[in-house]
């Protein structure tokens, strides 16, 4: 297995990555132009290319921001309001493993920012059955938030016809370099389907193999292209255009408007995916088993290119929390009701054999990048130290919450 | 009238659909079954699927790729390059599904090959590929051996004796960047017996339409840029605003 000699990313990402002659990879190369490029002429040319969007008689919404109770939407709404001067419409996706600092941060988000908002709520008993598909079929107990925090946006810009969507980061950019800035990318169909949604759109879910049916998945279906285009429907990424750096921007946000983070076991950093239970728990595991790194890698590998982060710590840190027992495995299996022998028998049958050699999937003889180069390390010192916030108290799924404090 | 044509490349190395840039260095995109079916919802009026470094590494076509995309049911017309060696390799990449064929190492390392492709499989379905320098003006070269060559002569033969049908014609340099096409207008630029489909930095509308309006011309091909925006591909047929191209579609099937 090839891993980059900057970072910590494997060959077999599953965005796909490719290296220079001197063995770094694209992620790396196209993060370089974070301090290359004149960050001040790109956010220049997001005002302008927003100007157009503004209403005219101020009687409907500039755009739409999709937000969750991350900590991440602060700041993409932050930018939208304070920067760039648009009347967005916030719109969410209710991701049903929420946890009690998501829903706060989500009414703190919508109450401070003074934004009217739009939240989709798919009824639970299709949301089980959908999951109970896709944990079966490919080991993701994710693809309907996925879906469906990609596709309502979509559609609302569709029905209420306000044609800009702004998106905060574009993975593919930052993870693994997939374009550079300068290319612009927007969103697209083809991204989400090929990797969101690993290659299931909602009506590929349909088969004669499960019970799913028409009225189960309708909620998540793309709107047609011609749709898209009598309104013009455009999603833009501020990644392209402000120098993306998460811990800075969540730091930001966290002092500046009180949003809150929590301290969980898989990884360091404490300010992504506080609202929910299972994104760095079960859906970690799984992504760990299937791909052989999980998101402390990418957490850590962003770090390294920030250069607040040696290799070396950062390969130590990797190696201390990837393979945490995840947490919150009780509620879940209640919620889906599934059985102990069950979700064992999915997560053994997830395991990739690239990466493992054992047939216990808790076994420490583990290949992942434990197993790089380490002549690559470097012993400089960087701090990366992040704030602390308790882990979640409460363990019960808010389906439905409101109100803030 | 014979329409011209806006062809959509797709690049693809080691089974991923990659940016080239300048045939030196490549970002990932993602897996080709998507592009490809994006490019066939979009209506595009062919695409050229180039799985480069075949003939770098001596492998023959990519029959992976090919036995990958056969179930897809494209409606679009598919043109296949990359490792074409032979009639059987011919045969067989067009059995998989391709409608045309590209060969362009084969035109430097064993051009009499080329007679027997096009008794197999007939001169309509063969497209030669030359890739060439435009910063030493029009200079071919032959991408697996990096070797140039002092003028197009060496094509001369093979175009007198009618084996290849178009003529692929990629700016070297340009691929993946942006390039200025309007040198084709120069007395330095050979004339060719042949159509030409001209791929390499054509990204502006006024450039594709004045190239799109030459009489040797039959298609420009796209690359990159149709992974960056919704609806990339039609919006540029709309911008070119060429009566010889298909008009732009945006389907309604969801």
């Amino acid at each position: 297995m090839r891993f980059c000699r900057r970072c910590l990313y494997p060959e077999s990402h599953p965005l796909g990555l490719t290296f220079n002659n001197d063995g770094i990879c694209s992620g790396c190369l196209v993060h370089d132009e974070k301090y290359t490029l004149d960050w001040n002429e790109r956010l220049d040319k997001l005002k302008k290319i927003v100007i157009p969007y503004k209403s005219a008689t101020g009687n409907n919404y500039d755009c739409i921001i999709p937000v969750s109770g991350n900590v991440e939407s602060f700041f993409v709404v932050h930018v939208v309001k304070n920067i760039l001067k648009l009347n967005p419409l916030l719109v969410s996706y209710n991701r049903l493993y929420n946890t009690s600092i998501g829903i706060r941060n989500f009414s703190l988000l919508k109450t401070i920012f003074d934004c009217d908002s739009l939240s989709l709520n798919v009824n639970p008993q299709t949301v089980r059955k959908i999951t109970r598909f896709t944990l079966e079929k490919f080991g993701n107990i994710n693809w309907h938030i996925l879906a469906g925090s990609s596709v309502f946006p979509v559609q609302t810009s569709v029905r209420l016809g306000i044609p800009l969507i702004i998106w905060g980061a574009h993975q593919g950019v930052e993870q693994v370099g997939m374009y550079s800035h300068l290319n612009e990318i927007e969103m697209t169909r083809r991204y989400r389907r090929n990797h969101d949604l690993f290659g299931y759109e909602a009506d590929d879910l349909l088969s004669i193999f499960n019970n799913l049916t028409d009225s189960d998945i309708w909620q998540y279906r793309y709107p047609t292209d011609s749709q898209l285009h009598s309104i013009g429907v455009r999603g833009i990424y501020l990644s392209n255009y402000i120098p993306w750096d998460p811990k800075s921007q969540n730091e930001f946000v966290i002092s500046t408007y009180g949003c809150k983070g929590a301290t969980q076991k898989r990884t360091f950093d404490t300010y992504e995916h506080s609202d929910c239970f299972n994104y760095l728990n079960l859906h970690d595991q799984f992504k760990l088993f299937k791909h052989g790194y999980s998101r402390v890698t990418d957490h850590a590998v962003r770090e390294i290119r920030h250069k607040r982060l040696s290799r070396h710590q950062a390969h130590s840190l990797v190696v201390h929390h990837e393979l945490q027992s995840p947490e919150n495995l009780s509620m879940f299996k209640s919620w889906l009701n599934l059985s102990d022998s069950g979700l064992r028998f999915i997560l053994e049958s997830m395991q990739n054999p690239l990466y493992f050699n054992t047939s216990d999937p808790l076994d420490d003889n583990f290949r992942t990048c434990r197993d790089i180069d380490k002549s690559t390390h470097n012993d400089i010192s960087f701090d990366s130290t992040f704030l602390p916030f308790d882990s979640f108290h409460r363990k019960n799924y808010i389906t439905i919450g409101k109100g803030w404090p | 009238m014979i329409k011209k044509r806006l062809s959509a490349v797709v690049n693809v190395l080691d089974g991923l659909v990659v940016q080239s840039l300048g045939f030196n260095s490549y970002l990932p995109i993602g897996d080709p079954q998507y592009v490809l079916l994006n490019l066939d919802r979009w209506h595009v009026d062919e695409i050229i699927l180039q799985s480069i470094s075949r003939s770098r590494k001596a492998l023959g076509p990519d029959f992976d790729l090919l036995n990958s995309i056969s179930d897809l049911q494209l409606s679009t017309p598919l043109i296949y390059g990359g490792g074409i060696r032979s009639p059987i390799d011919a045969d067989s990449v067009i059995s998989l599904g391709a409608d045309r064929i590209i060969v362009g190492n084969l035109l430097y390392s064993d051009p009499y090959q080329l007679s027997s492709i096009v008794k197999h499989v007939g001169k309509q379905a063969v497209i030669g590929s030359v890739p060439f320098s435009s910063i030493i003006p029009f200079i071919p070269i032959n991408y697996v051996s990096k070797r140039s060559y002092p003028n197009f002569n060496f094509l001369s033969e093979l175009l007198d004796l009618g084996l290849l049908s178009e003529l692929l014609l990629i700016d070297y340099n340009a691929e993946g960047y942006s390039a200025n096409w309007n040198d084709l207008f120069s007395p330095m630029f050979p004339s060719f017996s042949v159509p030409l489909i001209l791929f390499g930095g054509l990204t502006s509308p006024p450039d594709i339409s004045r190239l799109l309006s030459l009489d040797i011309v039959s298609a420009v091909a796209i690359g990159n840029m149709l992974s960056y925006k919704e609806h990339a591909y039609q919006n540029l047929k709309r911008s070119i605003e060429s009566p010889s191209l298909r008009p732009s579609f945006y389907s309604s099937v969801l």
